[in-house]
């Protein structure tokens, strides 16, 4: 029995064509990863594609280059029915019987309106296009809806994992063995071999390869949409940021708030923390939920992750344009300026340039008070000695101001 | 000063007059014109007399109605005869008829690209219509990629990219190749030699593709002028061509002057040297800002005359920014100034190497001064085209070397004359050039079995490929079932792509002031070496090899440095061999080149006065060869062999002479050949003398020498028979420096030893 995936296997052979059909059943009940098959495919919905019926597909080729020298010459497609997944193999026996191939493999998926893949985007859907033009067969398969789950797992697990491969995601995701398999790079030169011996046997792993594959496309697929749908409930580990960005992807601003809070909780590398700092401080705004946002960014300022000038200058802006308040917003320019350093001069003219907008505006209004520092504003901020607890005290002022002015904002 | 005037004068002084070796006349020829074809939109006709064309030069009508008639056409234009109008006037005219319609621009280098979009650029917007074209380069953003795909209606791109990113990825150009009427090949006369080959396989390739895709495009192509211009687009396509030669455009009165410098040192047979002479000859023109144009043979004698020009404009009172030097290794920005500088007046004069001899458009120029025969016919008469106005007087100049083909040259002028140029030289069928453009072809479509490729169907190759499992044979056609993306790992170009990045460190921040390719990078930006860049002198304080990085530091110092690069060779394997008194064969080799030294030498005055080691990798490079042996009863005084200097003296000798006559033999430059000798030759046990291909992989011209043995080595001996040098020359065997004292005559001897052996084949 050709397997490593188990019991349910149905073998057909077309012999006769210059490619053989493969087929094979795996029951609903059969846990793979996280979920049962049935539970993958219903709870897989929430991740997409829109569509009413779905198929999975991965090809195996003669090569990772691309271009037109690349042949596919395994297809394997999934589906799903009552009697559980059917996966059909088609596989390509003589090159010269590519065009019947792919004719027939065109009139499968012709009965499914999308498609689910792992990196199909980039790599199996543009190449099993270009077969399909090469084979003079009208079809237009990058345009069929399509989800690459290899986009979720990029966003859900890059950072935690360190990758996002299928072999990385089923040791640590699905946490599924494969008793024994081909590595993916041998693959092209099997086949060749193959071509040349006519041994079929060679092929066996690599066909039982992309059943696996399949397999574990539709578990990944059904975690994300588990994720997706209940991200108050994981069950893996998951990059709390990137499921956010997914679920904001999706209008769903408030869960992803949610996730961008947890992924603040310990998070020390400033580039990823500034992500997610932004990320829900667009939030609060949008949502126009102030004091949060105030207090995000004070936050910020006292944790010492991210750059202090840049928390300030974020807390100015912030007074400048959402508060109004050019006095507030101008305090917290001078400190971010003073924060910032003397070493970088398209930030520092960044500062000031926003310093006398601020100044230019507090003029405009009523009662104008110079200042002390008018004039020779860079020449002052050197030789201001109380720099640092200016700052403390211009932080600690902020969160009670902006507690009041938040309250005022509800009201209204 | 007019430039009449000082041609005048020139002929007038007696001391300088004497220097002139030939003065030819051409006198003006007025424009032919000829009305817009019936068949040209009137849209189109009328876009042209807004850009002030109200009418066509003769060839640019022919060369129209022969496209529209269908047929493929080669274009021979002489510099600033509207060549472009040639190609763009059917093209446009074709998409304003079928707004489908497509066309394919090749171009050999980028410059050129840039300024014949340029061009089109203009045409197009003057015309008003929805024709989009698109530069499709290493430097296009993927961003853009997709449009230039689907929606231009020309794309101007180069082989290189044909070859690695068009074809191999034709399904993403489905709309390109369906509709593709035209394609459009400038400079052809670039294309030859080893590279030419590589691009008309490319060439095999696209009709290979258009033929899929139910598309016959017609092809228009230019060249500058050949011996073969027919017969050499038609290799190079695969079709029959029409030719259109005979140029409409007008030219102003020219005057060609060759010149001798001086003999200084008879007894070396030494002249004086070319580069003062050229300046000497450049003060006049200078001095009346005269456009100017002055060519050196390499980068190094480009700088030293960008040098002397420069302290020229200084001398007569002028800007000394009016001087600018222009070869390859420059940056493109800098290149783009230069160029705009001589268009608009700003630069009056340039110091160039061959860089410019490409089509790139500076507007006219009076005068171009030739430091040294440039190796070809044809490449001679173009770099003169470059002096020549549409009404006013235009003069040339080829001043001479001491080297031998100069000398020739300046003692039988007519040989210049009256013979036609070179033939550009190409063998598509070459059968490593051939072999890789299979893999790439079966990797673009599969080949039939009885699908001809070029002539011939290839049979043998391909099952050769099938052995190595680069191609499966399924019964009908050949697939390729390799894993490796066949374009990737073979260049067009002989000279390899990568390049040493020169970075002037003298100011707190680096920044890169220009590139040299990697094979010239020994020789001139070694440690120690003085670079010189925009008649700047920088001193090379650091080459990291790994990195490809020079760094250097802003220096003034009167002198230049010249560096040595030893060459040793190793036969692998010999295709053939012939007996007799000079038994010789050729085959493949391998060369090594190990720079060794290099010699401080003073500028103005030429004196060494130091020198340093260079500590480098050897590079090698596979090629082909042909070597002679030199039998013992002629290296011996009675049973004593002559002593090794003497021996070796003669070696030096023989090879020089070889190494002289040979490209008269080959039509090739003189550079395209290297010349090593032996001693003891591992390979042939006996001393030896090779001369082999400098483009890797060669194209033939050893073979050639091989077969041509018996006319080379009686034009061998007449050269140094009748060379008035007493003990060697440039012009014969090389000086006396290099032979010895002995050198000439023993070389003599050997060559009419084997004049007179009969030639036994193997």
């Amino acid at each position: 029995m050709r397997d490593g995936a188990g019991p349910g296997v149905n073998l057909d052979s077309m012999g006769s064509a210059g490619y053989d059909i493969h087929t094979r059943t795996w029951p609903l009940d059969r846990v793979h990863g996280v979920h049962s098959l049935a539970d993958a495919v219903e709870v897989g919905r929430a991740a997409g594609p829109a569509g009413t019926s779905v198929a999975w597909l991965d090809t195996e080729t003669t090569g990772l280059a691309g271009g037109t020298g690349t042949y596919v010459f395994l297809i394997g497609v999934a589906t799903v029915d009552d009697g559980g997944i059917n996966l059909t193999q088609y596989f390509l026996r003589d090159l010269a019987a590519e065009p019947e191939m792919l004719d027939n493999v065109r009139t499968h998926l012709h009965r499914f309106d999308a498609l689910v893949t792992f990196n199909g985007t980039r790599f199996d859907l543009p190449l099993l296009q270009t077969r399909f033009l090469l084979c003079r067969i009208r079809a237009d398969i990058e345009t069929t809806k399509h989800l690459d789950v290899m986009g979720l797992a990029r966003r859900l697990w890059h950072r935690r994992l360190g990758g996002y491969s299928m072999a990385l995601l089923e040791q640590t995701i699905l946490k599924v063995e494969r008793a024994t398999d081909v590595p993916g790079w041998m693959i092209p030169s099997l086949y060749v071999q193959f071509l040349h011996t006519g041994d079929v046997d060679l092929l066996e792993p690599v066909f039982a390869h992309n059943a696996h594959d399949i397999l574990s496309l539709v578990a990944l697929h059904g975690i994300a949409g588990d994720v997706l749908a209940h991200p108050e409930r994981v069950p893996v580990t998951v990059d709390w940021f990137g499921l956010g960005r997914l679920l904001d992807e999706r209008d769903r601003g408030e869960p992803a708030s949610v996730c961008y809070r947890r992924a603040l909780e310990d998070e020390g590398d400033p580039g990823a923390r500034r992500r997610a700092v932004t990320a829900l401080a667009r939030h609060y705004r949008r949502t126009e939920q102030l004091a949060p946002l105030l207090t995000l960014w004070a936050d910020e300022v006292e944790r010492g992750v991210l750059p202090r000038w840049q928390a300030l200058e974020r807390l100015a802006m912030i007074w400048e344009w959402e508060l109004r308040d050019s006095r507030r917003a101008l305090a917290y320019a001078d400190q971010s300026f003073a924060a910032l350093g003397g070493d970088r001069p398209v930030l520092q003219q960044r500062l000031l340039h926003r310093r006398q907008r601020l100044l230019r505006k507090l003029t405009a209004a009523k009662s104008p008070q110079p200042s002390p520092w008018c004039g020779e504003p860079e020449m002052e901020f050197r030789s201001d000695p109380n720099g640092d607890t200016h700052r403390e005290a211009g932080v600690q002022q902020a969160k009670d101001m902006g507690g009041r002015r938040y309250s005022t904002w509800g009201g209204t | 000063m007019t430039l009449d005037q000082i041609l005048d004068q020139l002929r007038a002084n007696p001391l300088r007059a004497a220097r002139i070796a030939a003065w030819r006349q051409f006198p003006a020829r007025p424009a032919q014109f000829a009305p817009f074809p019936s068949a040209v939109s009137p849209d189109l006709a009328a876009a042209l007399r807004r850009r002030g064309i109200a009418s066509l030069y003769s060839h640019q009508a022919d060369a129209f109605t022969a496209v529209h008639q269908g047929r493929n056409i080669v274009v021979v234009t002489p510099t600033a005869s509207g060549k472009t109008l040639c190609y763009n006037l059917p093209v446009l005219n074709r998409i304003l008829e079928e707004p489908g319609a497509r066309a394919l621009y090749l171009f050999p280098t980028k410059a050129l690209s840039a300024d014949q979009v340029d061009e089109l650029h203009q045409l197009v917007n003057t015309l008003r219509a929805d024709i989009k074209t698109y530069t499709y380069d290493g430097d296009t953003p993927a961003s853009a990629r997709r449009a230039i795909r689907s929606a231009g209606h020309i794309v101007v791109t180069n082989p290189d990219m044909l070859h690695t990113a068009i074809l191999p990825h034709h399904t993403k150009w489905l709309r390109l190749f369906e509709n593709l009427r035209y394609v459009v090949i400038d400079e052809l006369h670039q294309y030859r030699g080893v590279f030419g080959s590589h691009v008309a396989n490319v060439i095999r390739r696209l009709h290979r593709i258009c033929r899929f895709y139910g598309s016959a495009p017609q092809f228009i192509c230019t060249t500058a002028t050949i011996g073969n211009p027919q017969e050499h687009a038609e290799r190079m396509l695969g079709q029959p061509v029409t030719l259109i030669n005979r140029s409409g455009a007008p030219s102003g009165e020219k005057v060609i002057a060759f010149i001798n410098p001086p003999v200084v040192n008879r007894e070396l047979g030494i002249r004086r040297d070319t580069l003062l002479e050229v300046r000497d000859l450049a003060s006049d023109l200078i001095r009346n800002a005269i456009p100017t144009i002055v060519f050196g043979r390499s980068r190094l004698a480009a700088e030293l005359l960008t040098t002397y020009l420069t302290e020229l404009a200084r001398e007569h009172g002028h800007d000394p920014a009016m001087v600018r030097g222009y070869r390859a290794g420059y940056l493109p920005s800098e290149r783009r100034a230069i160029e705009r500088g001589l268009r608009e007046g700003t630069i009056r004069a340039v110091a160039a190497t061959n860089a410019l001899e490409l089509g790139v458009d500076i507007g006219q120029l009076s005068v171009a001064l030739l430091a040294g025969y440039p190796g070809t016919i044809a490449s001679t008469w173009q770099q003169m085209g470059r002096a020549g106005r549409t009404t006013d007087l235009s003069a040339a100049c080829l001043i001479a070397t001491s080297n031998s083909l100069d000398q020739y040259l300046m003692n039988h002028p007519e040989y210049f004359f009256d013979q036609s140029p070179e033939h550009a030289l190409i063998n598509p069928d070459n059968l490593l050039v051939l072999t890789s453009h299979l893999k790439c072809a079966a990797f673009e479509l599969p080949l039939e079995h009885a699908e001809p490729y070029g002539a011939a169907v290839p049979v043998e190759i391909m099952r050769h490929l099938q052995s190595q499992r680069i191609v499966h044979d399924d019964g009908q056609r050949w697939h390729y079932v390799a894993e490796r993306f066949p374009a990737e790992e073979i260049s067009l170009r002989a000279a390899s792509t990568e390049n040493v990045v020169i970075i002037d460190d003298t100011d707190p921040t680096p920044h890169v002031v220009g590139e040299v390719d990697l094979a010239s990078a020994p020789a001139l930006v070694h440690e120690h070496a003085i670079y010189m860049h925009l008649g700047r002198q920088y001193h090379v304080e650091r080459l990291d090899w790994a990195q490809r990085k020079a760094y250097v530091k802003r220096v003034e110092v009167d002198y230049y440095t010249d560096a040595e690069i030893a060459v040793g060779i190793t036969v692998l394997r010999e295709d053939a061999s012939a007996r007799g008194q000079l038994p010789r064969a050729h085959g493949d080799v391998v060369v090594t080149y190990r720079p060794t030294i290099f010699k401080k030498l003073k500028l103005f005055t030429q004196e060494n006065i130091g020198w340093g080691r260079i500590h480098l990798p050897e590079t090698t490079m596979h090629t082909t060869s042909a070597w002679w042996s030199i039998a013992p009863e002629s290296t011996r005084i009675g049973s004593i062999p002559w002593a090794n200097d003497r021996l070796q003296g003669a070696l030096a000798a023989l090879s020089h002479a070889l190494h002289n006559i040979a490209p008269l033999y080959l039509m090739c430059d003189p550079h395209d050949l290297g010349r090593v000798y032996e001693i003891r030759s591992p390979h042939t046990g006996s001393p030896t003398i090779y001369l082999y291909e400098r483009a890797p992989g060669g194209v033939g011209l050893a073979e050639r020498s091989f077969r041509l043995h018996d006319d080379l080595i009686a034009s061998a001996r007449d050269l140094v028979a009748s060379c008035a040098c007493e003990r060697g020359c440039p012009s014969c065997v090389g000086p006396v420096l290099d032979v010895g004292s002995t050198g000439k005559a023993d070389c003599l001897a050997i060559l009419r030893d084997a004049c007179a052996t009969a030639l036994a084949p193997a």
